[in-house]
């Protein structure tokens, strides 16, 4: 199990700045997770203890994909590699392919994302989904002229579900799609 | 009805294959799609247009303008449409509503949108009684709907497209101002292990003579996918075409006969 306490516990703001929580990371990154146990009641312990820790470790772990996303198309798609051991393979193939066409094609991106309305959808064992508007409106592509090619339609705000699964020592996103239903961002 | 799955998107095809996923560098990209039911279809988008431009000096606000001879070049991500269709992969027959390439400077040209339609309808359902067209006055009359979990194909932007209806619910007509909707399709008397005439959670009393036309819709909660990808499941429902029978309902005297009426007319009783 997963101690959770290393991540910071908090109430989900309505608009979470990206960045600071980045840094609240960092801090935390660097302290050992502790010892546990492997007995059948250890087992049968809930995922998390509490909602609200539920929540801080989504938001960690979404925060962190974030920042590095950012960084990423800041530099124009250099070492996606990046993001490995934050995501899944399969997103990170994804995000790989989309990346190589912003360093084909000299694309750099300005600006950042940010997240808000973080909910929970559903815990399971060993990881859970959660509901978040994905906002990428204050983002810019750019060519290598430094003009502003971003899609003309983009949707600036995105209603997505997204995976976070836990192991011993880590929380990755494993998935993000768009969620299909009533647009709730 | 109809689901319909639109698409206005230059860069839809690269979403495609995604089927659903969004990454945060796809969604910067633009290139995620989204889907909704509205009016018993579906609509799925990816709102992304090649960004228009002039050959004149276009920069970003904030910035002052030089004597960079720029037209703006849209982003192309590899296996979009647009890519393909402008000679940069194999061209394909979608290519034919690609608009020209832009035209050298100076010229200022506007945003371009592709779009494609696809419509996919779901089956109507069987529809049979018990008796098998007409029917006896209070007396049960059993319904049954023949309906199931079917993929409907076709094809958008030449990738494959697929959706899947499940039926969810049976709302059912019986012709006389009855209605009740069943979460299920209804079973033969003899499959459900009942005596003819019994009450069944689809059947029906008719309380007066008459000829009836008996209708049952389906609604089916859908799901899509394009080029093979993940199932996505779309919010709401999507109601079949109603599918209709037509009962004969007659009263019926019981009284005692000789023997069997059909076989002679002349019988004591009959």
């Amino acid at each position: 199990m997963l101690n959770m306490g290393r991540f910071p516990v908090m109430r989900v703001k309505p608009l979470i700045a990206v960045p600071l929580i980045a840094i609240a990371l960092a801090g935390c990154s660097t302290q050992q997770p502790t010892e546990e146990t492997s007995t059948a009641a250890a087992q049968e312990q809930p995922l998390f203890s509490s909602d609200e820790e539920a929540l801080a470790a989504a938001q960690a772990a979404y925060a962190n994909y974030l920042v590095v996303s950012d960084q990423i198309a800041r530099d124009g798609g250099a070492n996606p590699e990046r993001l490995k051991g934050l995501v899944s393979t399969q997103l990170f193939e994804e995000s790989a392919d989309v990346y190589k066409t912003y360093k084909e094609q000299s694309i750099t991106v300005e600006g950042a994302t940010s997240f808000d309305s973080l909910h929970i959808g559903e815990i399971s064992q060993n990881s859970a989904s959660y509901y978040v508007c994905l906002d990428v409106g204050k983002t810019k592509l750019l060519n290598a002229d430094g003009i502003d090619v971003t899609p003309v339609g983009r949707q600036s705000r995105l209603p997505i579900i997204f995976e976070v699964r836990v192991t011993n020592s880590s929380a990755t996103i494993e998935s993000s799609e768009v969620w299909s239903g009533r647009n709730y961002c | 009805m109809a689901l319909g799955l639109i698409f206005s998107s230059i860069n839809t095809t690269e979403a495609l294959a995604a089927s659903g996923s969004c990454s945060t560098a796809a969604a910067v990209a633009g290139i995620c799609t989204n889907a909704q039911t509205s009016n018993n279809s579906v609509n799925v988008w990816g709102r992304t247009t090649i960004p228009g431009g002039s050959s004149s000096v276009v920069a970003p606000a904030g910035r002052t303008t030089n004597s960079r001879p720029a037209v703006v070049t849209p982003v192309y991500f590899p296996s979009s449409l647009a890519f393909r269709c402008l000679g940069l992969v194999s061209p394909s027959p979608q290519c034919r509503k690609t608009p020209a390439t832009p035209a050298p400077a100076p010229v200022t040209y506007a945003p371009i949108t592709l779009s494609d339609l696809a419509n996919f309808v779901p089956q109507s359902a069987s529809l049979t009684s018990q008796p098998r067209g007409w029917t006896v006055v209070n007396l049960n009359t059993n319904f049954i709907a023949g309906a199931s979990t079917h993929v409907v194909g076709g094809s958008l932007f030449g990738r494959s497209a697929e959706v899947r209806f499940t039926p969810h619910a049976y709302d059912w007509n019986y012709g006389d101002g009855g209605t009740q909707t069943t979460s299920v399709a209804g079973a033969r008397w003899d499959a459900l292990g009942l005596r003819e005439f019994s009450p069944t959670s689809t059947s029906h009393v008719y309380g007066s003579e008459g000829s009836f036309s008996t209708s049952v819709t389906v609604r089916y909660g859908a799901e899509y996918r394009v080029g093979g990808g993940a199932w996505i499941p779309v919010s709401g429902e999507v109601s079949s075409a109603a599918t209709s029978t037509v009962v004969i309902v007659q009263s019926a005297d019981t009284v005692l006969a000789a023997r069997d009426c059909t076989a002679g007319r002349t019988a004591p009783g009959c």
